[in-house]
């Protein structure tokens, strides 16, 4: 009995506030944009029962994805989305891969603070380090200041509202994602088997390739998932660093839902953004399981 | 201790740099005296001084911390459930859905979680407000803290908790030292 509310607890929770909740936004997707409160039809009536039941279920249908199918701006924002987010999960591992690299190789000493410095941005806002790179960024912005200064170059360089700041942006904020899981990777390696490598004659990059990096694999998979998946449906970036030159589907979502108020026509595209984002996710879930069993 | 190879300097170096720079210049500029963000014009903390004679900023965080406490606290306790229930309750039925709903939000776009919950709140006709928020953060925060709970669990010595019952402590007793 206990067993059963200490499992029921947490998962209820979860099923009312994180399930069920989809399950609405499939089924406004299903229903047609109307001039009501809620602004579309059908509402279930349960004051008629079965009868109003299969009335409301034979007035849904899938106009809305026909729709998406058709207009090119949604086929042309999703593309442009998976873009974006494959080009910065991709930059984000180069620039953290040597960042967690470099931290176990530290000293014991140093590695919580090097750890606590890599977390410490989390602490802050993630609007306000978003909005710390419009100041950077402009054309009078931080960054063109010193470059002018430097004399590197004589005119402004144009970075805020273009696909560039876009991508600054989301490496930015989602760093500190690719970092933890590598060095956490990293970190449990065993320093003999690169002194057995470098032993049996390999130079230090030969056993860096045979031997650290395929070890930090998990590392570097738990931390592609974790940037790809949040950015592939970033909203809050693109609309503040990119302008209006970046389409991204989290941003057409936010406009279709809070400027045309066509909340059908929005649930139809965060249906099929999540059905792009299943197999990620279930591929991280079975990593993250891997990776647990394998400590535990 | 062991010295760094220049590489492993300048990655670090450059790294950190790239995470702290814009937030150092924000903390610098927010004691510029003009108002234009770009322009430096001296000293000043008087934006401060009108923060605290700001009702609205006052207002907003207050809201703030309520919200912060409250749903740290409940995501805490339900984290903490849900990562016990992962590590050491076995099997049951639904035990692959479950941790699929415990590792989704983690990654989970934040449009498609909040669009969701907006669905949701006015499908059963609930006011958005603090408490609204409140019930948002908590589901996704509690993600967060089964993980790192978890991961913990997984590592932890049984034989620990063996000999706190052998020793006379209640199941819950030695859950909670």
């Amino acid at each position: 009995m206990r067993r059963f509310a200490l499992i029921a607890i947490p998962y209820f929770w979860l099923l009312a506030l994180f399930l069920v909740p989809f399950a609405i936004v499939f089924k406004i997707s299903l229903s047609d944009i109307a001039l009501s409160i809620p602004p579309y039809l059908p509402q279930l009536d349960l004051a008629k029962g079965w009868e109003g039941f299969t009335k409301f279920l034979g007035a849904l249908d899938f106009e809305n994805f026909e729709f998406l199918m058709m207009d090119d701006l949604y086929y042309k924002a999703y593309l442009s989305s998976l873009k974006i987010a494959s080009i910065s999960t991709f930059l984000t591992l180069l620039i953290g891969y040597p960042i967690a690299y470099a931290m176990t190789r530290a000293g014991e000493e140093w590695r919580p603070t090097l750890l606590m410095l890599v977390i410490l941005p989390f602490w802050t806002s993630f609007l306000i380090r978003v909005y710390a790179w419009i100041g950077i960024l402009g054309q009078e912005g931080f960054l063109n200041q010193t470059l002018m200064f430097l004399g590197l170059t004589s005119e402004p360089l144009i970075i805020l509202n273009t696909p560039i700041a876009v991508y600054i942006g989301i490496v930015y904020t989602y760093l500190p994602f690719m970092i933890l899981p590598i060095y956490s990777a990293l970190e449990k390696l065993d320093n003999s088997l690169l002194e057995a490598a470098e032993d049996l004659g390999c130079s230090r990059i030969t056993a860096f390739w045979l031997v650290t990096f395929p070890l930090s694999r998990g590392g570097i998979i738990a931390g592609c998932f974790l940037v790809f998946i949040p950015t592939l449906g970033e909203f809050v970036i693109p609309s503040l660093l990119g302008g209006s030159n970046t389409l991204m589907i989290g941003k057409v979502l936010w406009d279709e839902f809070f400027s045309n108020r066509d909340w059908p026509l929005a649930s139809a595209v965060a249906v099929i953004l999540l059905l792009i984002l299943i197999i990620p996710i279930i591929l991280f879930q079975r990593n993250e399981q891997k990776q647990r069993e394998s400590e535990g | 201790m062991r010295r760094l190879t220049w590489f492993n300097t300048t990655s670090l170096t450059l790294g950190f740099a790239f995470l702290y720079l814009p937030m150092v210049i924000l903390v610098i500029y927010s004691f510029n005296s003009s108002k234009l963000v770009t322009v430096w014009a001296g000293f000043s903390t008087k934006w401060y001084g009108e923060l605290m004679r700001n009702e609205a900023f006052l207002d907003a965080a207050w809201v703030t911390i309520k919200v912060a406490v409250l749903s740290s606290t409940f995501a805490t306790v339900l984290g903490t459930l849900a990562a016990y229930v992962l590590v050491r309750a076995g099997r049951f039925w639904g035990r692959t859905l479950f941790s699929g709903m415990i590792y989704a939000p983690l990654v989970m776009p934040e449009v498609i979680t909040g669009l969701s919950l907006l669905l949701l709140f006015i499908g059963i006709g609930l006011d958005r407000g603090v408490m609204t928020i409140v019930l948002a953060h908590t589901t996704f925060s509690m993600c967060y803290v089964s993980v790192v709970v978890s991961s913990r669990l997984a590592t932890f010595d049984m034989s620990l908790e063996e000999a706190a019952l052998d020793l006379g402590s209640t199941p819950f007793g030695h859950f909670v030292w």
